[in-house]
């Protein structure tokens, strides 16, 4: 069930109408928990019971977690908790990308070993809700937070639909303590938020994601049809422009959905393209998957690198933190990149990724040595910042886009050694696409509209806004959303790019 | 009910409210919209002029006496032929060899009904107008380009009020492409189609939308202002513009005319089925019918992949036969006579005088003007 599609808008009516009616808040939560189960089967049909059978055993991990005093123990079920929930993601997600990697380096021995592969469908939401009954269990040993004892209440922690399928990946302490609140009361003031940002990822994602996507997908179907650099480029920023549009949009429809039944769920984006270097993006990018990384891969990597005997002999402490640094980053960023799916193409993602963090730390100081008497100095230098750190990242989103590996390094080459040869035929090819969808123009100059205005107005403050419009204003700015999301909803209206993780 | 439901209330009402405020809102703009488009230069706009016509020559048939030869077909046909040149040289003939045996014994009127941009798809749709005519000669002008298929018939669908799902000679043409559900769709399910050329319609505008079909929109003007004259249209100062060759040789690559031209397949080709839905129609109605393949500039020729031509003869000519139709193939005319051209396909002003003329002898000659 798509978020963009009827039948979610239908199936949403029904649950706000039944929370709304219903005034136990016991009876609220079954209501909710036995919606997000019937959403996740209608996608996921018997994968539910995986997910089922995931969510009790976090629960009780968690228990005997938080009740057990022996710390050997609790390691022991810590890792148990591990083992259980990684081995389903890996044998689900991973387990074919394993044998094939088996399969061709036997080749390369010479003893061709050619396991049959799987073909295992991935389950909906699996990346995420493992994530979360990581961070759970995880929190639980660490002593962060306590156990949950309502299983209601962990059932719906994990299942609560909103986020199920894609994010934002939720910690057990921010959405638990939601739960303990007397009843869910239906807000106006919730509502209209609700509706509005719901309203603002629909926008993102079927006036900007869907229709700047047919001018990704037109180029990157065969990049090798263009003979210079220009359409490359261009097919690279439109593919930054639609995967930012398309997950965000996501996320606000997320937000705005949980925000109808009075719930917070964490921003996952906070104007990424306006970062100034690569760390600061990670920082922007699909935060609660980067603070889940960094909280459950860089920092343990950090600690354990740091405390090997090997670097301990390192006097200087300053070189010994540094290569702890890069190290955990370069481990972390693998781990983000393998994430995202079994394929080479995400390896070489978060690799890449890792080594521009590398690299962007270890110049980081001499980046700050540029002192400036003027300001508008500073405003020019964080612009090329800007610039350059979108065209880095660019770079990368193409390794997320392109799975095939000839026509990606054919394009990462094309975008990294400017070629400028018969450009005019190629442009007049772009010309011709865009002549057949001119939304993709309407939508990339939509795009750069929202962008300036986020450039110079630093805190829009938008909950606060809406909530203060009267009704007139208020159903002025959804009736222009809805007209404006009507005109340029194109024929295919896609599938959200991270329902596939 | 206590306030803070009775403004969710209001919210949910809000929301419905807005949906069906910004559905009316979409309707209301695309009826401005589209029907600008329509009136200006799609094809029922061309039609409105065609059915006016139409219309008026019942009114004018009785008591003409005279044959009627209607030219059919895109612009070539509008540059290329001058129906008013062409009677007045009928005229002029039966005038001087009054007392010869060469003399005509028939008078002839001369309609030009071709439509600029137009496609044999587009053409069909006024089948019914052709026939309505009557006429003893109906000469379509065509070239391999006519068939290439690039015309965006799913929208000639979407934004024509005159085609419909019940008419069965529009039907016909257009049920192999597979498309009659939108003939089928009700207002609001056909508004929501429209939805897909709304942008095209408004940002670049239909010149840019439907550019193999509109090159030459103002014709649409002066064709409309013409009318109640016989002959048609009769421009002498259109296709003036004389290209370069440098422009010619660039524009078939920019435009991709060439990967047009050479691409173009003859299986289920709906252009191709549509002329022969065409040419089987006027069959049946016993209308004599000449196709002609127009002259075409040297450049354009010296480009084109031969075996391809040749397989479009060959279908040409098969179709000749099995339809009954006389095929001309012109198109190495003026292979020497550059200067006869404004651009690739179409004549200049001196171009068509002599096109007309040496058409009209050979028409004679043939016997299909007696």
């Amino acid at each position: 069930m798509l978020f963009n599609s009827p039948e979610f808008f239908l199936f949403l009516l029904t649950v706000f109408m039944l929370i709304w009616i219903i005034k136990s808040r016991k009876y609220q939560y079954i209501v909710l928990l036995l919606a997000s189960y019937f959403f996740y089967y209608y996608s996921s049909k018997t994968y539910i019971l995986l997910f089922v059978i995931s969510s009790l055993a976090n629960f009780y991990f968690g228990l005997a977690l938080f009740k057990s005093k022996k710390p050997k123990f609790k390691k022991f079920l810590l890792y148990s908790a591990i083992i259980f929930n990684i081995g389903m993601l890996g044998f689900f997600k991973y387990a074919d990308f394993a044998l094939i990697i088996v399969n061709d380096l036997s080749a390369l021995t010479g003893h061709a070993l050619n396991f049959s592969l799987l073909h295992i469908i991935l389950p909906l939401g699996i990346s995420f809700y493992t994530f979360e009954a990581i961070s759970y269990v995880v929190d639980v040993y660490r002593g962060t937070f306590k156990a949950e004892k309502s299983l209601l209440h962990f059932l719906l922690f994990l299942a609560f639909f909103p986020k199920l399928i894609a994010g934002p990946i939720m910690r057990a302490s921010e959405f638990l303590p939601q739960l303990k609140k007397k009843r869910i009361k239906i807000k106006a003031e919730n509502v209209k938020v609700g509706i509005t940002v719901i309203l603002w990822g629909l926008f993102k994602k079927i006036v900007i994601a869907d229709n700047v996507a047919f001018l990704v997908d037109a180029i990157f179907k065969d990049p090798t049809s263009f003979h210079s650099s220009l359409p490359i480029i261009i097919g690279a920023f439109s593919f930054g422009i639609q995967v930012y549009a398309d997950f965000s949009g996501y996320c606000d429809i997320a937000i705005g959905t949980a925000k109808l039944f009075g719930f917070d769920l964490v921003q996952n984006f906070n104007r990424p393209y306006l970062s100034k270097n690569p760390s600061e993006f990670w920082r922007r990018w699909h935060m609660s998957l980067s603070l889940w990384i960094r909280d459950y891969i860089y920092t343990p990597v950090y600690v354990s690198i740091s405390n090997k005997k090997r670097l301990n002999k390192i006097k200087n402490i300053y070189l010994k933190t540094t290569i702890a640094i890069y190290l955990a980053t370069m481990v972390a960023l693998f781990f983000m990149g393998i994430w995202h799916g079994a394929y080479w193409n995400f390896v070489i993602y978060g690799i890449y990724n890792g080594l521009l963090l590398v690299v962007y730390y270890f110049f980081s100081a001499l980046y700050k040595k540029f002192k400036f008497t003027k300001s508008f100095l500073y405003k020019l230098r964080d612009i090329i910042s800007i610039f350059i750190t979108m065209y880095l990242m660019m770079f990368g989103f193409m390794m997320f886009r392109i799975t095939n590996l000839k026509l990606l390094f054919f394009s990462l080459k094309q975008y990294t050694i400017f070629n400028f040869s018969q450009v005019a035929q190629d442009l007049n090819t772009i010309k011709q696409i865009i002549i057949l969808r001119p939304g993709v123009v309407v939508a990339a100059v939509l795009f750069l509209c929202v962008y300036i205005t986020y450039f110079f107005v630093s805190d829009l403050n938008i909950k606060e806004r809406i909530k203060k419009l009267s009704f007139v204003s208020w159903m002025l700015v959804l009736v222009l959303a809805i007209l404006i999301i009507i005109i340029m909803i194109p024929s295919k209206s896609g599938t959200f790019i991270y329902f596939q993780f | 009910m206590n306030k803070n439901n009775k403004q969710v209330l209001l919210l949910l009402l809000g929301i419905l409210i807005s949906g069906v405020l910004a559905l009316g809102l979409y309707l209301l703009l695309e009826q401005i919209i589209t029907t600008q488009y329509v009136d200006r230069v799609g094809i029922e706009g061309r039609s409105v002029s065609i059915d006016k016509f139409c219309n008026k020559y019942d009114d004018q048939k009785n008591g003409n006496s005279s044959k009627i030869i209607l030219l059919v077909g895109s612009s070539n046909t509008n540059s290329n032929i001058n129906a008013t040149l062409m009677m007045q040289y009928l005229v002029n003939i039966t005038e001087s060899n009054k007392s010869r045996k060469s003399s005509l014994s028939n008078s002839y009127t001369i309609y030009n009904l071709a439509i600029t941009g137009s496609d044999p798809i587009a053409q069909s749709v006024f089948i019914d107008c052709y026939i309505k005519f009557h006429p003893s000669l109906v000469i379509m002008g065509v070239n391999q380009y006519s068939f290439n298929g690039d015309i965006n018939s799913d929208m000639v669908l979407a934004l024509s009020k005159r085609l419909n799902a019940n008419k069965e000679y529009i039907n016909q043409p257009f049920i192999s492409l597979g498309t009659k559900e939108v003939l089928n769709y009700n207002f609001l399910q056909k508004a929501y189609y429209k939805r897909k050329y709304f942008i095209q319609l408004v940002i670049i505008g239909p010149y840019q939308l439907l550019r193999p079909f509109t090159h030459a929109p103002s014709l649409l003007d002066v064709y409309t202002s013409n009318v109640d004259g016989v002959g048609g249209i009769n421009i002498p100062y259109d296709y003036e513009i004389i290209h370069s060759t440098a422009e010619i040789e660039r524009s078939l690559y920019e435009d991709n005319i060439l990967t047009n031209l050479n691409n173009i397949s003859f299986n289920n080709n709906s252009e191709l089925q549509s002329f022969e839905y065409l040419a089987k129609s006027l069959k049946s109605h016993n209308i004599s019918l000449i196709v002609i393949n127009y002259p075409m500039h040297s450049i354009l020729l010296k480009h084109m992949d031969e075996e391809r031509a040749s397989v479009y003869a060959d279908y040409m000519n098969n179709d000749a036969t099995k339809y009954g139709f006389e095929y001309m193939d012109l198109k190495y005319l003026y292979v020497t006579n550059d200067s006869y051209f404004s651009d690739k396909l179409h004549l200049t002003f001196n171009g068509r005088n002599d096109f007309t003329v040496l058409i009209t002898n050979e028409l004679i000659n043939k016997g299909s003007i007696n």
